[in-house]
């Protein structure tokens, strides 16, 4: 290969060079070679040369998971998997219209035997404004708020149990782990959410995870989270009884603690609660959880706030509490309520 | 492409035809050959080992049952890379299923890379460790995955494009946004990845 291409290389170039980067990755005699060559026919490239890759070598120098401890368990899976057709290796020796119909019969009957040993996959639903207890199948039970979902697979043995949630739950997780030092996969219990996976141990917490954003409440016990994404600065963190943590993807994360945490779980009572709410708050629980179409002349009015504490049963009474409070008219058809300033 | 790619590559190729026939030990072959490095690129994508192993699972089973309209890839490890990493995506994006997605696309998707079990004991080697990985941090996940396929998987941009499934040149454009997003960070000046490493060699050297 010729070596004046590389007279004028910068170490950009360098990386940016194929060749180059081959030979550093995955060296052969011959490349050593040239390397040489360039470094004595032009001097100056010879700690570019060296410092490009002492780059790659650096950056390469990373950690590596082969899960190789996992390497026969998820082979005799698959084997499993395409065990379903018996005469297997007989069947391609045979001619090729037989070969067709084999095929035909071993790609059925893969489907056939997923379907059946598939733990069926459960979606629970809510309409807006309406309450629904889920028991699981390892007798925890979850409260869901109006437009929620939940889902989970209906077999749970020896996996750990796992839902994922959108929406608002109350989860009241039974405790199945004996000793706290050693938890078996099939003993944890685990909430996924868009942004974050929470981990625990038999207790009761509350989760809000819409628009990208998840709300935890811990009530009582113990729960970790994890968030999905890697810019959060911390990687997980543990809760304990009354903490309340806010995050959103990519997102900040706050954590304040509330000193009457079982007030968080007042919706299951189809409690409306709020403290110290701006009409936006409040809007958004209208909007999300009821499904009404909460809309204001002005934006200003959004932020306007109720102080203290309301605690009422129903949307009438919430509106009732609003217009009595706040100087704002109150004008509902149906689902839509629509806010102006009050004359 | 250096020699010992290229054998490792035409070795694939064989089994990849064998496996295509039907051959059971072809196929056990190729398992066995990428199981580790398939592994390795898919827990960049999430830490669920779980999810790397169903999407290994899947990828092999839809090998096996579809493998007489399987095509002859050039390079049988990308091609592995890539129909991975879509099974992978699907799983992630299902796993959010309840989200609205449409202003979420792939690039959304974690791409992380970890030096935390490496112990260097040269001070100069620990220096350069440290700035490459804090630039490395401040990317895009997919300009990321970008640098690791090409100086850890020593791939080409065509292959790069190939696995990530964009054009070449959104491939040459995502390097060159590599550069330039450090370039922000550093205030430096132009292929600011590559200066600031440099001119950290230099003052180590000096």
């Amino acid at each position: 290969m010729l070596t004046s291409k590389y007279s004028n290389y910068t170490l950009a170039d360098y990386l940016e060079d194929d060749d180059f980067v081959r030979s550093v990755i995955n060296p052969s005699a011959n490349d050593g070679l040239l390397w040489q060559e360039v470094a004595a026919q032009y001097p100056g490239q010879r700690k570019i040369i060296a410092d490009a890759s002492k780059i790659i070598t650096t950056y390469r120098k990373q950690d590596v998971f082969t899960n190789s401890t996992n390497q026969e368990k998820v082979w005799l899976k698959i084997a499993a998997t395409l065990q379903t057709e018996p005469a297997r290796p007989k069947v391609f020796s045979l001619n090729r219209y037989l070969r067709v119909a084999a095929m035909l019969l071993l790609v059925s009957s893969i489907g056939i035997a997923l379907w059946l040993t598939k733990a069926r996959q459960q979606e629970i639903d809510t309409p807006f404004g309406e309450l629904r207890t889920v028991n699981l199948p390892d007798g925890s039970t979850v409260v869901l708020n109006g437009n929620s979902k939940l889902s989970y697979k209906d077999n749970w043995d020896k996996n750990p149990r796992e839902v994922w949630i959108s929406g608002e739950g109350l989860f009241n997780v039974k405790h199945i782990n004996k000793d706290p030092h050693s938890i078996k996969p099939a003993e944890r219990f685990i909430v996924h959410c868009s942004d974050m996976n929470i981990e625990v141990l038999g207790t009761t917490f509350n989760v809000r995870s819409r628009h990208n954003k998840t709300d935890v409440g811990l009530v009582q016990g113990k729960i970790r989270l994890d968030y999905v994404d890697a810019v959060s600065a911390k990687q997980s963190l543990i809760m304990k009884p009354g903490d309340y943590v806010r995050h959103a993807y990519k997102k900040n994360v706050t954590r304040v603690f509330l000193p009457a945490p079982e007030k968080i779980t007042k919706w299951t009572k189809h409690q409306l609660l709020f403290n110290d709410a701006t009409l936006a708050q409040i809007s958004e629980i209208m909007t999300d959880d009821y499904g009404y179409h909460v809309s204001f002349s002005s934006p200003e009015l959004t932020t306007l706030k109720i102080e203290g504490e309301i605690n009422v049963p129903n949307v009438d009474e919430l509106i009732e509490t609003i217009s009595t409070t706040l100087p704002v008219k109150i004008i509902r058809t149906d689902k839509n309520i629509t806010i102006t300033k009050q004359n | 492409m250096s020699h010992e790619q290229i054998v490792h590559d035409d070795h694939n190729t064989a089994t990849w035809l064998a496996f295509k026939e039907g051959n059971w030990d072809a196929y056990t072959r190729l398992y066995n050959n990428h199981f580790k490095i398939l592994n390795n690129y898919g827990y960049k994508f999430t830490r669920d080992v779980n999810v790397i192993e169903d999407a290994i699972h899947d990828l092999f089973i839809r090998l096996w049952t579809n493998r007489p309209g399987l095509g002859n890839p050039v390079s049988v490890k990308n091609y592995l890379f890539k129909s991975l990493r879509s099974i992978i995506f699907r799983k992630l994006q299902s796993k959010s299923r309840f989200v609205d997605l449409e202003d979420e696309a792939e690039h959304n998707f974690p791409f992380e890379i970890s030096f935390d079990q490496q112990i260097i004991a040269d001070e100069e080697e620990l220096e350069l460790q440290k700035k490459i990985k804090f630039h490395i941090k401040t990317l895009p996940p997919r300009q990321q995955e970008i640098i690791y396929l090409r100086f850890y998987e020593g791939l080409g941009y065509d292959e790069i494009a190939d696995i990530m499934e964009i054009n070449v040149s959104s491939a040459y454009k995502l390097i060159y946004k590599a550069f330039d997003n450090l370039q922000d960070v550093l205030k430096a000046s132009k292929l600011a990845i590559v200066l600031a490493l440099y001119s950290c060699f230099c003052v180590n050297n000096h």
